[in-house]
């Protein structure tokens, strides 16, 4: 018994040595451990979205670490326990707020970008919501509607401060992929499961729609170059329609909503994924990458990366990044390439089917 | 019982003209009572499986739950009691052929059957078979084959069969079936109903099962007619008719809607001779889908394909001997909002040998070309063989190629986002198995072991815009052991009868060798029966192995035990009527479980069951 007790103290005594002695910390590392607590275990680095199984399972995010060495899978099950719902088709950002697309669930999950905490969760007033765009304190959110009704199709209006649908503005069939400069939203008409050809021009003062720019079939992505002008990139219409058309890159005068320049592809030619770097921009076509200065006079007949399988493709500072969702029943893969070399630099896994790429 | 009386009443009948009166009664018995020979004569060194001998008769399950419980095939349903997809021995759920009296009835669109549009009630004689079939039964016999049969009865009174059941969730069941034989004509008719509202909670949650409402009705009917002493007519005809909503998952609503419409009519004359058989068949197959993405709305997508079946077959038996020569043509015309219009045009011929070398050595070979319209089909073959080593125990072998052919789907889709290659060729696959059998009074122990490779397996892949479209792409690899064991004891008036089954089915891509998804590594079934006097009681077991829910083999759906617990009593009214009422409980242990990802299935249950036999 009074040998139980003598361990008993000494470990107690131990005890009590061990947390006083912790308390001796430096207090600058204890400030800069809260510091990278607020920061978030997330901060930096890539985040890419994968929508996964469509139906019968969640889509997630993957992050990546600034130096590609870490990283985590599904981290907004791991932080919150829960699953983002079905097809996370994308991410928009405010600040340091995410809003996460769940297309098939009609739902939208705010989350701190950094911590990945959930903030809020829209889940009134979408209708296949495809993607975020904040502007002018608000948010705006593309709604494919009934996909059966091809009269439905609208943005929904995100008030910020409540996570609600404020309001809505009806545009033409399938709203896709938005920008904005200043305070002036531009909407893709894609066409949704139909084919399209028109921007629709946003006044988000007063939400109504300034004008409906005509451009090239299927518009599928558009980036602003340095002058303010509006690159748009048509893929023209597949060859299942029957009526087959060719692909398109038209460049409008955002003060005048007029096309300055546009270039024609071949009718079986259907390119995507148009991005901008270092006034050079770059599109994805047939399994290439192929580049065009902002400058330039015609479509470029050499390819700049080759053998490439793309699902999404973005290009950031001098890296270009590339997505596989190889056979979309599998986990896919994070291509990333220098646009010096042109070589391969890394390959990452990643979640089922990565749709978006993101960065911190 | 009934076929011995029917061989009697032939005997006499036959031996009244003087043309049969030989010694040996070379015209087997099932050649007039059943719609599909080919079972009895022509698959001797394969495994087959009676599922009549273990059914309940109050037993009113889907189709789909009884194969679950009584099989070792594998089931995923998108929901219950919505698509149900079946993996027979690890292999594609268009490697599974659906035969409905001798006759391939996978549809013609998906080359799959949705085990949710088969109701079991109607059939006398549910068999399975196990191994590769397509020299007999076409393509996706090639994991195996479920057989669906009507069995013709003569010289038995009028009889009525009137069963109800009511469940949880809103579950309404009836059946009625009518049978009467004289000796000339047999006549039979059966109306199945089954609607259910399905909202079970979710276990776990607080959500209930949504958009999961169903209803379908199925109508079986056969005609047997003697025109003269050797020559019979007989017709069957099965029409099946469902109304499903599509249920939610769990993280993706859903208000789709899917109309099903299903209709199979064969005619078949019969004339027999000395120590041969001619036979001539006429059948004609119609099925029809209509998919509203939104029931709200009145738009709907739609297919249908038209099959019409002429055939002729000519049996002979000779000594030990017993060879048939099938030549058959079939019609197919599809149409559909997301399908180009096509037809195709199928000339069969078809060579089966059986030889029974002596009392305890036989073999088979089986020989089959078909000449088609839109691709090219490979020769097929099959060689099975059976010894029996002793009075108890037996040994079977086969070997076999079989094929799955490209769908209409496969070659002439044609809709937003995906389109058909019309370059496909057939799937083809080889396979081999051994197996032996211990028969002895109180039980049987059986055992096989099979190897099947497959190639050109077709998979649906998007190119670089993002359109999915087919190719003769994967290779896959499937080897397994499936060991049976039934056991029944008989003391005083307490019978006990229980089978035992257990499945281990090693199912890969040959290249990366991963298991394919949805395959499970194991099965167990154990299903007991007891009986004492007027009271009876089944229990049904089976554990499921986990299954991975992607191909790169990094997502798995846990396995589960699940089990059902039947009891019944029987009342004899009087000479003719026999009473019985059960009550089943469904998910003993409530477990939440799901065969697909994301979708749950219903927890505890509880059904009432009513039949009268008079």
């Amino acid at each position: 018994m009074n040998k139980a007790i003598q361990v008993l103290v000494i470990l107690f005594s131990i005890t009590i040595m061990w947390t006083s002695c912790s308390k001796d910390e430096d207090p600058e590392e204890m400030e800069m451990e809260m510091e990278i607590q607020e920061r978030g275990a997330y901060t930096d680095g890539i985040l890419v979205s994968n929508e996964g199984p469509f139906g019968n399972g969640t889509g997630t995010v993957t992050h990546i670490s600034e130096d590609l060495s870490v990283t985590s899978e599904s981290i907004f099950n791991a932080v919150n326990g829960q699953d983002l719902g079905n097809v996370v088709q994308s991410i928009g950002f405010n600040g340091t707020d995410a809003y996460i697309v769940a297309n098939v669930s009609n739902t939208i999950t705010v989350v701190d970008r950094n911590t990945f905490l959930s903030k809020a969760t829209i889940t009134d007033g979408l209708s296949n919501p495809r993607y975020f765009i904040s502007v002018n304190n608000k948010g705006y959110v593309s709604n494919w509607g009934d996909t059966a009704d091809e009269t439905d199709d609208y943005i929904a209006i995100i008030d910020l401060n409540t996570s609600t649908v404020s309001g809505t503005i009806p545009v033409e069939l399938g709203p896709e992929l938005m920008v904005s400069n200043d305070n002036t939203l531009y909407v893709a008409q894609q066409g949704a499961f139909g084919q399209n050809n028109k921007v629709t021009v946003i006044n988000t003062a007063t939400d109504e729609i300034e004008a409906v720019i005509g451009v090239g079939d299927v518009p599928n992505s558009m980036v602003f170059d340095a002058d303010e002008n509006l690159w748009v990139l048509g893929g023209g219409k597949p060859s299942f329609t029957g009526s087959e058309t060719a692909g398109s890159l038209s460049k409008i005068n955002t003060e005048t909503n007029q096309l300055d320049n546009s270039f024609e592809f071949d009718v079986t030619e259907h390119p995507s994924q148009l991005n901008i770097d270092n006034a050079t921009l770059y599109y994805y076509l047939a399994g290439s990458v192929y580049e065009l200065p902002v400058s330039g006079d015609a479509l470029p007949t050499e390819t700049t990366i080759d053998d490439v399988n793309f699902y999404e493709m973005v290009v950031n500072n001098g890296l270009l990044y590339g997505t596989d969702a190889k056979d979309f029943a599998s986990n896919g893969d994070l291509n990333i390439y220098s646009l010096n070399t042109k070589a391969l630099l890394n390959t990452i896994s990643v979640g089922i089917i990565p749709g978006g790429i993101y960065f911190n | 019982m009934y076929k011995k009386s029917i061989l009697l009443v032939l005997t006499v009948v036959l031996c009244g003209s003087h043309m049969l009166c030989q010694e040996d009664m070379k015209v087997s018995v099932d050649e007039i009572l059943l719609s599909d020979t080919k079972l009895n004569q022509f698959s001797t060194g394969y495994k087959l499986q009676m599922l009549q001998d273990t059914l309940s008769e109050t037993d009113y399950s889907t189709f789909t739950d009884l194969l679950r419980y009584q099989s070792m095939i594998f089931f995923r349903e998108n929901g219950y009691g919505s698509v149900s997809s079946a993996s027979f021995r690890g292999t594609s759920a268009s490697q599974t052929a659906v035969v409905w009296n001798g006759i391939n009835i996978n549809s013609q669109l998906t080359g799959q059957t949705d085990f949710n549009t088969l109701t079991s009630g109607q059939y006398q004689d549910i068999i399975i078979r196990s191994g590769g079939g397509s020299t007999q039964y076409a393509s996706g016999a090639i994991g195996g084959s479920i057989h669906m049969n009507d069995v013709m009865t003569f010289n038995t009174p009028l009889s009525h069969e009137i069963g109800i059941g009511y469940g949880s969730y809103d579950t309404y069941l009836l059946k009625y079936q009518t049978a009467y034989g004289s000796d000339k004509l047999s006549v039979r008719l059966g109306v199945n109903y089954n609607e259910s509202k399905n909202d079970f909670p979710l276990l776990d949650t607080d959500r209930r099962n949504e958009n999961g409402e169903y209803k379908n009705i199925n109508v079986n009917g056969s005609i047997g007619y003697f025109l003269a002493k050797t020559h019979i007519l007989k017709l069957y005809h099965n029409t099946f008719l469902a109304d499903r909503n599509f249920p939610a998952t769990l993280t993706a609503p859903s208000d789709d809607n899917y109309k099903d419409y299903n209709s199979r009519s064969l005619v078949e004359w019969n004339h027999y001779k000395n120590s041969s058989n001619h036979k001539v068949r006429f059948a004609y197959l119609y099925e029809q889908f209509r998919y509203f993405p939104n029931k709200a709305r009145s738009e709907y997508d739609t297919g249908h394909s038209k099959s019409t079946i002429a055939a002729y077959e000519y049996s002979l038996t000779h000594g030990g001997m017993k060879l048939k020569g099938i030549a058959e043509y079939t019609g197919i015309s599809v149409e559909g909002s997301s399908i180009l219009t096509a037809d195709r045009n199928l000339y069969t011929a078809t060579l089966l040998l059986s030889h029974q070398l002596s009392k305890t050595l036989s073999y088979g070979i089986n020989l089959r070309q078909d000449i088609v319209s839109d691709y090219t089909s490979p020769f097929v073959y099959a060689v099975d063989a059976q010894m029996d080593i002793s009075e108890h125990y037996s040994i079977q072998l086969n070997g076999s190629k079989n094929f799955r052919i490209p769908t209409f789907n496969d070659l002439y889709w044609s809709g937003p986002g995906a389109a058909g290659n019309d370059a496909l060729i057939p799937e083809t696959s080889l396979q081999a198995e051994i197996g032996q059998s211990l028969d002895i009074n109180e039980g049987k122990l059986s055992t096989s072991i099979y190897y099947i490779t497959t190639e050109d397996l077709i998979q649906w892949t998007p190119d670089a815009t993002g359109i999915w479209s087919p190719d003769n792409l994967r290779r896959s690899t499937q080897y397994g052991i499936e060991t049976t064991v039934d056991f029944n004891i008989n003391l005083n008036k307490h019978s006990f009868t229980s089978q035992h089954q257990y499945a281990y089915t090693h199912s890969v891509n040959a290249v990366t060798k991963n298991q394919l998804i949805y395959t499970p590594l194991h099965k167990i079934t154990s299903n007991i029966g007891y009986q004492y006097q007027e009271w009876g009681m089944m229990l049904q077991n089976i554990y499921n192995g986990s299954v991975y829910t992607t191909t790169d083999n990094t997502q798995q759906l846990p396995g589960y035990i699940l089990s059902s617990i039947e009891l019944n009593r029987t009342f004899h009214i009087h000479q003719k009527s026999r009473f019985t009422i059960a009550i089943k409980i469904n998910n003993l242990f409530n477990k939440n479980y799901q065969t697909v990802a994301f979708r749950p299935m219903p927890n505890r249950n509880i059904r009432l069951q009513l039949n009268n036999k008079f």
